[in-house]
């Protein structure tokens, strides 16, 4: 479980960041005291730090830099001046990536687990269970009770999304986004075939109406 | 200045010299001086008129025409009386003296709007930038939270995203300096990621996107073209036609040295004697006026953004059938393309 250090001065930010990450199993470790930023962060010793740039007190730059004198952990700059003086500013003082406000969750995500990738060379452990049902995102497979059976990438898209967010209902459109993020431009005919499909596999492990339909607003698990 | 307008000037003092000359001649031959003696005075007077007029007339072009000139070669028209001599003739000092008050009254009124206008220009800047968080912050909290109700609020949200990125492009594009920076970038890359920007916002219109031919490698800003494309595309979502299954073509074609990205969608279309003028701004048409609200930004921005990067914009449009705009962005061939 990789320990992500978030420094941002905007509680709210702060905690829905913290608690989008920690749903994509990740631990989150906090700094509400502006004092000594850099001393927190080597003292912690994450596995990764989520920088903002505007802060009270010491701004990310230097904080940065003060990091830097003695801890090599991964450092992503997020910042919401896009500006290509800051990100410049951001790699010179020994930042690894920089991400603009607003950004995309999925997107931030993407980020972090290149970046510890790049730094750790692990590849992070991606498995979500839910109800019984494990499924594998690295491998595109699906078990429940020892069985198991491989995902197409339609299906794998569509079932991680739902159980991310199992117990939400996950509207189409939103399903239809998370395909077309990775180059599948399936319209509203796709979607019911994938779904239709992604249900047989599952009857097929056992798993009856673990796929559930909310008509006219969507599905969940 | 021209001679013959100096002498339509002057028709009444000429007038009132050639009576008094006249009455003169008359004069002397009624008190019976010899015709000779009255020739040569009246000789010696029109000379001394003339020599005067003379006089007046080459003073006076000497000085308009340098005036004239220096004019003509200003690029800071307001610097004019920093520039020139005052004159040395009684009337153009008195115009020289309130000619230089004036652009002096001018110059300091101005000044102050600059300021003005610098000050709104930097406000409106730290509001965009404050704006981000209460965005960023609704964005994770929809994120946290998936159901069909955020995900409506999502849409919106990225609508207010655009509109403020939108806002500062304008703010910016007014400004001399252009801070763009020409990189290379896959096409692919660019169109993909100005798709994922606007997904939620096409999906929710049932506008498909297609891909075709896009494996080229451009020179341009990625973050400038990213915005360019997003207002097409957000255009295409805006105007585009339910009952024809829209979609929005990407699809890019070598032509020397060039590549021409055309993006076409089966929208309305645009109205024969609107299309000269979508790039104007503030410019929204039959379609604004008809269809949605508009602002008349988003077509102007995408043209002057091209103009700063010399990268041509086109448009064409049928009717009822589609929009079609193409770009033609240079190619990048390697390092061999490198100068």
């Amino acid at each position: 479980m990789e320990r992500i250090l978030i420094v941002e001065d905007e509680e709210k930010i702060r905690e829905e960041l913290c608690t989008a990450l920690t749903k994509k199993g990740y631990t989150c470790i906090l700094i509400e005291n502006f004092e000594d930023v850099a001393g927190q962060i080597v003292s912690q010793a994450p596995d990764l730090v989520l920088l903002d740039l505007n802060l009270p007190v010491q701004d990310g730059f230097y904080i940065c830099r003060e990091v830097r004198k003695s801890l090599d952990v991964p450092i992503i700059v997020v910042t919401s001046s896009n500006s290509d003086m800051d990100e410049l500013m951001s790699l010179n003082c020994g930042a690894d990536d920089f991400i603009t406000k607003p950004y995309n969750m999925h997107i931030l995500q993407a980020h972090i687990a290149t970046v510890l990738h790049r730094a750790y060379g692990r590849k992070q452990n991606m498995v979500l269970v839910h109800k019984g049902l494990s499924l594998d995102i690295l491998k595109g497979r699906i078990s429940y009770q020892g069985k198991e059976t491989d995902l197409t990438k339609n299906e794998l898209g569509i079932l991680k999304l739902l159980m991310e967010n199992a117990g939400s209902i996950i509207s189409r459109n939103d399903i239809i986004c998370q395909l077309w993020e990775m180059e599948e431009f399936v319209e509203e005919s796709t979607l019911n075939v994938n779904i239709n499909r992604l249900r047989r596999k599952l009857s097929e492990l056992g798993l009856e109406d673990y796929l559930i339909t909310k008509r006219g607003m969507g599905y969940m698990v | 200045m021209s001679i013959g307008e100096y002498i339509k000037d002057k028709w009444a003092s000429i007038c009132i010299e050639v009576l008094t000359c006249i009455l003169t001649t008359v004069f002397l031959i009624f008190m019976e001086v010899e015709i000779p003696a009255v020739a040569v005075v009246e000789a010696i007077f029109v000379l001394g008129v003339l020599g005067q007029f003379f006089y007046d007339c080459v003073q006076k072009k000497r000085y308009y025409d340098e005036l004239a000139e220096t004019w003509n070669d200003l690029e800071e028209k307001s610097y004019l009386c920093e520039v020139i001599d005052p004159p040395y003739f009684y009337d153009g000092k008195l115009m020289y003296q309130i000619i230089k008050q004036s652009g002096k009254y001018l110059n300091d009124v101005i000044a102050a709007q600059q300021q003005e206008m610098l000050d709104y220009k930097e406000y409106i800047q730290t509001w965009a930038h404050e704006i981000k968080t209460p965005i960023a912050v609704q964005e994770l909290i929809i994120e946290n939270n998936r159901n069909p109700v955020t995900s409506s609020l999502e849409e919106e949200a990225h609508k207010i995203t655009a509109y403020v990125e939108q806002m500062m492009y304008y703010t910016k594009s007014g400004s001399l300096e252009s801070d763009y920076i020409i990189q290379h970038v896959g096409l692919k890359k660019l169109v993909m990621e100005v798709i994922r920007k606007h997904s939620k916002m096409m999906v929710g219109a049932g506008v498909i996107p297609k891909l075709e031919n896009l494996d080229y490698e451009v020179l341009t800003d990625p973050k400038w073209m990213e915005f360019i494309l997003g207002q097409i595309v957000m255009n295409s979502v805006k105007y585009c036609d339910p009952k024809k299954k829209p979609y929005i073509l990407f699809r890019a074609v070598m032509e020397d040295k060039s590549i021409i990205l055309s993006i076409a969608d089966n929208g309305i279309g645009i109205p024969k004697g609107d299309i000269s003028r979508v790039f104007r701004k503030g410019f929204t048409g039959e379609n604004g006026r008809v269809y949605k609200k508009s602002t008349g930004m988003g077509l102007y921005l995408c043209k002057d953004l091209c103009e700063k990067m010399q990268v041509p914009l086109e448009i064409s449009s049928t009717q009822g059938e589609g929009t079609k705009l193409s770009l033609r962005l240079k190619m990048w061939d390697g390092d061999a393309g490198q100068q």
